[in-house]
């Protein structure tokens, strides 16, 4: 596969609609910017979309421009990781996607200066050399050894997820074919259900054992990824005490390659109500500097990046962008396997149809550049010219048409 | 002609877990990438669509639905019945008679009770009496009846009226009908308004809310997420109606009844498997113990304040 498909129709409404896949298709084509403000916002209903920036009311009709005196590096875990830009590629497991995708995300990692996470499956044999990745510690343990542990550039504890929290991952059947088999050492054809909690971590001791003993065995910066839910601003500080070196904070609406719809739709909360929730419980603990805040749920534009380091994350990640940056179309399909864009397809061992590599890595760092230049000129139009200047600024943000309690507890002024 | 809240994505969850589509009848469904559901994507039509559940994580650990127990029987204290799952199952005076037939015998096999709204045992049906709630009017103001014991049924509001010159000792449950003549409130104000008052009321020197059973009934009560949040506003079942007819996708078709029991039985099981799912997420091992009336594991993303007042229920992102 070397072009983009058709969008069809969507079933409803959707957030990923028209307007969003499409400017991420330019970013991925050009890897220029394409907007300044998101246009895409306007029409959704989420509650980071109706946040503003107050620099966007004083001048909305912004055409995008490229900027050099901006800077959007940054370091997370205590300064032991450089990024180029604040952008983590979301955490999707070899299973999930089809191999190429998992590659794909790698090479942009490494090409780029960013990072991408294995996700739960194991570590896939063509990953594992790419030097930016963290690979993960899941419930159900798939593949991990000390080997794999030592492999990346830091490990993810996962304890829950946007689209599930509580619950644990789920590859269906259908996709569990041999190459996945070999990966996760489980049998050909049989659900793979990963337990709800770990049972070794059913307090937050027990965690902060777990991530002692990763830290001694690899030296690397553990980082705990958690779905958001009603306590996560007790749950971001007990992980900041116990010596983990960032949080991942994956907020409803997340993406996932399967999960029951009900759980999907009713548990958790927003992501850009946890950032600056966790941000302040962070700063009032006295434990918010180095720790990093990683932004998970439904990041969809530069805009929506700056948005959450305005909220008071330090980074932000991309799951279902990279995918659409990539060719995903939004069916709806991947616990299925037969994905049309050939993305989270089941792996076959004589596929027919797959995705082209160097296109694929194209498109994703095309994808990085463009959303960063896009950053870069928002960064600009504020007035700043660092990312520590624009992190934990709800100064800059201004509430539209959300109840004034529900802006009171996110630290944003009414309009 | 359905109301417009039956979208084509509930009508289609329902048809997938009833196996009158799809391929895994009896079992929750399964779906990919985000979420397109209320109130940050899909418009929300009910206070419901405003409030989400719990995921327990790291500080207290959520238990695996898939393989650890999670119990969802729930007793109705008054009328001394275990109930599988917080479900009873309505049937409406215009449902084809298969349908009747089917939902009474579900209702039987599987710990359930049905609930004829707006009449009487049919002949045949006395066998499953023992599974059976009747409206009954011969008391002086409306009640359901199962054999001699009487719950009372009231419209969906918060207005006291319906307490008035009660003798409690007679009753042994509340049924909040939002069908019911002089509905005035949405189900979910009613049902945390009923649970509270009968909490708050003694009998004996025991809480009332102790000796009465809190059905709630509506006919727009979509599928397990409906279910869940009603508890915990504080039902101990609800009772719905419309979901199974749509499920079984029997409308306007002639199917054999035992088809439509087959598709009824799968939808029962499936929702039980999603409560489990939910329950589970939240931590919660017993919807009795745990979940009825645990407004805490409830957050509200939205919702004026006053609203939130009247559920009880905190805003999100207040620990």
């Amino acid at each position: 596969m070397h072009e983009y498909l058709p969008i069809p129709p969507a079933h409803g409404v959707e957030f990923w609609n028209h307007e969003r896949i499409e400017h991420i298709r330019t970013l991925a084509r050009f890897g220029r910017p394409a907007w300044v403000w998101d246009r895409a916002k306007h029409t959704s209903r989420r509650i980071l979309d109706r946040i503003r920036f107050r620099a966007e009311l004083e001048s909305p009709e912004q055409e995008p421009y490229e900027v050099d005196d901006v800077d959007p590096s940054t370091t997370l875990a205590y300064g032991q990781i450089d990024m180029s830009t604040p952008l983590y590629l979301g955490d999707m497991s070899f299973g999930a996607l089809s191999g190429i995708p998992n590659i794909a995300l790698a090479k942009t990692a490494d090409l780029t200066g960013i990072l991408t996470g294995t996700g739960e499956g194991g570590l896939y044999e063509k990953v594992r050399r790419y030097r930016r990745i963290t690979v993960q510690w899941a419930s159900a343990r798939f593949g991990v050894d000390l080997d794999v542990l030592n492999t990346g550039i830091g490990v993810v504890i996962k304890i829950g997820q946007g689209a599930k929290p509580g619950i644990g991952g789920h590859l269906p059947g259908v996709k569990v074919t041999r190459p996945i088999s070999e990966t996760r050492r489980i049998p050909i054809g049989l659900d793979a259900i990963s337990p709800a909690p770990h049972h070794d971590i059913y307090s937050i001791e027990d965690l902060g054992q777990r991530i002692m003993a990763i830290k001694e065995a690899t030296g690397k910066p553990v980082f705990v990824k958690v779905g958001v839910t009603n306590y996560i601003g007790y749950i971001a500080s007990g992980i900041a005490r116990m010596g983990a070196d960032g949080i991942i904070m994956d907020g409803q609406g997340a993406g996932t390659g399967a999960a029951p719809e009900v759980v999907r739709d009713n548990v958790g909360l927003p992501i850009e109500i946890a950032v600056p929730v966790v941000d302040k419980v962070l700063r009032r603990e006295g434990v918010r500097d180095g720790f990093s805040v990683i932004a998970a749920g439904r990041v969809s534009s530069a805009e929506d990046t700056a948005k959450l380091l305005a909220l008071g994350a330090d980074c932000v990640s991309i799951g279902t962008a990279a995918l659409i940056g990539m060719g995903c179309i939004m069916v709806h399909k991947c616990h299925l396997g037969f994905c049309p864009a050939v993305i989270t397809n089941k792996i076959e061992e004589k596929p027919t149809r797959i995705l082209a590599l160097e296109t694929a890595t194209d498109w994703t760092v095309n994808l990085v550049r463009g959303w960063t230049a896009e950053l870069k000129a928002i960064m600009d139009t504020l007035g700043v010219r660092s990312l520590d200047q624009l992190i934990s600024r709800r100064d800059l943000l201004v509430a539209d048409s959300i109840p004034a309690d529900l802006a009171e507890v996110m630290g944003v002024g009414l309009c | 002609m359905l109301a417009s809240f039956w979208t084509e994505r509930r009508i289609r969850h329902l048809k997938e877990m009833s196996g009158a589509a799809g391929k895994s009848p009896g079992e929750p469904m399964i779906a990919s990438m985000g979420s397109t559901g209320p109130p940050n994507v899909e418009e929300p039509v009910f206070i419901r669509d405003y409030l989400v559940s719990d995921g327990a994580q790291v500080t207290r650990p959520s238990i695996d639905p898939y393989r650890e127990p999670v119990e969802t029987e729930v007793f109705l204290n008054g009328l001394g019945i275990r109930l599988s799952q917080p479900l009873i199952l309505s049937i409406y005076p215009e449902y084809p008679s298969v349908v009747r037939r089917a939902v009474v015998r579900v209702a039987y096999n599987l710990g359930l009770l049905a609930y004829i709204s707006g009449g009487g045992l049919a002949s045949g049906e006395e066998a499953y009496a023992e599974r059976i709630l009747v409206d009954d009017d011969s008391h002086g103001f409306t009640a359901v009846r199962h054999h001699d014991r009487i719950l009372l049924k009231t419209a969906s509001t918060i207005g006291l009226e319906w307490t008035s010159g009660l003798s409690w000792r007679n009753i042994v449950g509340v049924v909040v009908d939002e069908d019911h003549t002089g509905s005035d409130t949405p189900i979910e104000i009613a049902t945390s308004h009923v649970d509270r008052i009968l909490r708050k009321t003694s009998l004996d020197g025991q809480p009332l809310r102790d000796q009465i059973t809190l059905i709630v009934s509506s006919r727009s009560i979509r599928g397990a997420d409906d279910i869940f949040k009603l508890i915990a506003l504080g039902a101990d079942a609800v009772a719905l109606g419309d979901a199974a007819l749509i499920a079984a996708d029997c409308v306007g078709k002639t199917l054999p009844e035992e088809l439509v029991y087959e598709r009824i039985e799968n939808l029962v099981l499936a929702l039980q498997k999603e409560v489990k799912l939910l329950a589970g997420a939240a931590g919660v091992s017993s919807l009795f113990t745990s979940l009825v009336g645990n407004r805490e594991l409830l957050r509200a993303v939205g919702l004026d304040a006053e609203t939130r007042e009247r559920l009880g229920v905190k805003l999100a992102g207040v620990g």
